[in-house]
């Protein structure tokens, strides 16, 4: 008897050290989707809202399905009168996993990378820190503008591997599903009881959110 | 391209709400009247239940207090399971409208430049809207003559932004300690906005999220999208979150 509450103890005490274990490991690597809209809190817009995700895909060039991999410093554009200071983008590489319309070159229909502001208070470094890596994630990209039609930018090639295309998301561009919710990056909200289905082209009318606190 | 817009979403907007008695408060004398307060600022989700009889004044129950607060007390758990649903998020300390979550500038002077220079269409409105900024608000604008620095508050750029349907954006660039935003870069997309109106309210749209605003009201520039008429000043609720950089 006694035997066998120890026994029990024990076992129990491997299981929890070993799920504390994995739960740490998962917070070294993964942030949390609100945590992830909340580094883009300084970034807002004027924008035509649509109610329909098949708007958002007739606009779009293309619309995959993905999962959030890693974060790196992008494009510079001097913003100032002297060159100095120039500013610096983040890009997120995404790993495709359906392309739902549109049509991507070849490296592209396996990884996107989507260039994405940096606002004032976070890095590239904290974006990285609060990506949720391998969660589900929708995306209606348009191609990134180029240094021929955006005299400030510094590097056009940065932020990605030689030959793969660079892609910027709009405010209603950028959906990522977690714990039953699906947070909207860029806007700032969340859809309670969504799925990223709800968002794909073809499903009529867009959910309605609510705005995060942020 | 054929664009839909879509109408402004709907929230809440309420600061008081009554509610007449049922059967779980029959018996209270008077109707309850519940004033709704909200408790701290950014706090605009929580708010606490008072009763007051219907005149006003805070009075208790004087008969059969015992049932009657037994039933009051269920009353008011109902009462706030209704309202974590309704969700009301529209009301603050500058009367109804929109909390305004965006990053506050960093103080009274917002001082402004363009990056590039952009053609006297787009001079003029954001001139304008400078102006009815410093004009409508405790805000003081100055235009920095030698052009763009780390520091400055306002950088203004017409420049096509390659998301369609996006006709400006305001990004933060810098934060001071305190969290206010030192500096912003404003875009102003041409091939948007295509007249005079839209170029004016998306410049004072923009202006305002420079200025701790976000998205709200119907006449207000603080709206989304497109507009057919003038629409370039900002509501009283507004220009109270910015006189207090809030």
């Amino acid at each position: 008897m006694r035997l066998g509450i120890v026994t029990t103890i024990a076992v129990a005490g491997v299981i929890v050290s070993y799920s504390g274990c994995s739960t740490s490991s998962d917070d070294e690597t993964s942030g949390s989707a609100r945590e992830f809209a909340q580094t883009f809190r300084g970034y807002q817009a004027d924008y035509d809202e649509v109610q329909s995700a098949d708007i958002l895909a007739e606009r779009a060039f293309a619309v995959v399905a993905a999962v959030p991999v890693s974060v790196s410093e992008g494009r510079s554009y001097n913003i100032n009168a002297d060159n100095s200071d120039p500013y610096v983008t983040a890009v997120v590489e995404y790993q495709v996993t359906e392309l739902l319309s549109g049509e991507l070159t070849k490296e592209a229909s396996d990884r996107v990378f989507i260039e994405m502001s940096v606002t004032g208070g976070f890095a590239s470094s904290d974006i990285a820190q609060t990506l949720p890596v391998g969660k589900s994630a929708l995306l209606y990209l348009s191609p990134a503008s180029t240094k021929v039609s955006d005299p400030i930018l510094i590097d056009e090639t940065a932020g990605r591997p030689t030959g793969y295309p660079l892609f910027v998301v709009g405010p209603q561009d950028l959906y990522i599903e977690e714990d039953g919710m699906v947070f909207s990056i860029l806007e700032g909200e969340v859809f309670q009881d969504a799925t990223l289905e709800d968002f794909r082209p073809g499903t009529g009318e867009l959910p309605e959110g609510q705005p995060l606190d942020r | 391209m054929d664009r839909i817009a879509k109408p402004v979403r709907t929230r809440f907007e309420w600061t008081s709400l009554i509610i007449e008695p049922r059967s779980a408060v029959a018996h209270i004398p008077r109707k309850a009247h519940w004033d709704y307060c909200r408790l701290s600022h950014g706090g605009y989700r929580y708010f606490m239940p008072e009763v007051r009889s219907r005149g006003g004044s805070r009075q208790p129950f004087r008969r059969g207090w015992r049932s009657h607060g037994v039933r009051w007390l269920a009353s008011v758990i109902a009462a706030s399971g209704a309202l974590v649903v309704m969700s009301p998020a529209n009301a603050d300390p500058y009367g109804a409208g929109p909390p305004d979550g965006g990053l506050p500038s960093d103080g009274a002077v917002h001082d402004w430049c363009y990056i590039s220079v952009p053609s006297s269409a787009y001079t003029s409105v954001i001139t304008a809207s400078m102006t009815y900024l410093d004009s409508a608000t405790n805000v003081t604008v100055q235009q920095v003559g030698s052009g763009c620095t780390a520091n400055t508050d306002v950088r203004w750029r017409v420049v096509d932004i390659p998301t369609s349907g996006v006709r400006g954006d305001a990004t933060c660039t810098a934060t001071t300690s305190t969290g206010n935003c030192n500096s912003f870069q404003v875009r102003l997309d041409p091939n948007e906005l295509t007249d005079v109106n839209n170029r004016r309210k998306t410049a004072c749209h923009e202006l305002g999220h420079t200025n701790g605003l976000t998205h709200g009201g119907t006449a207000d520039c603080m709206r989304n999208g497109a507009v057919t008429t003038a629409t370039s000043t900002y509501s009283t609720h507004h220009i109270g979150h910015i006189n207090n950089r809030g």
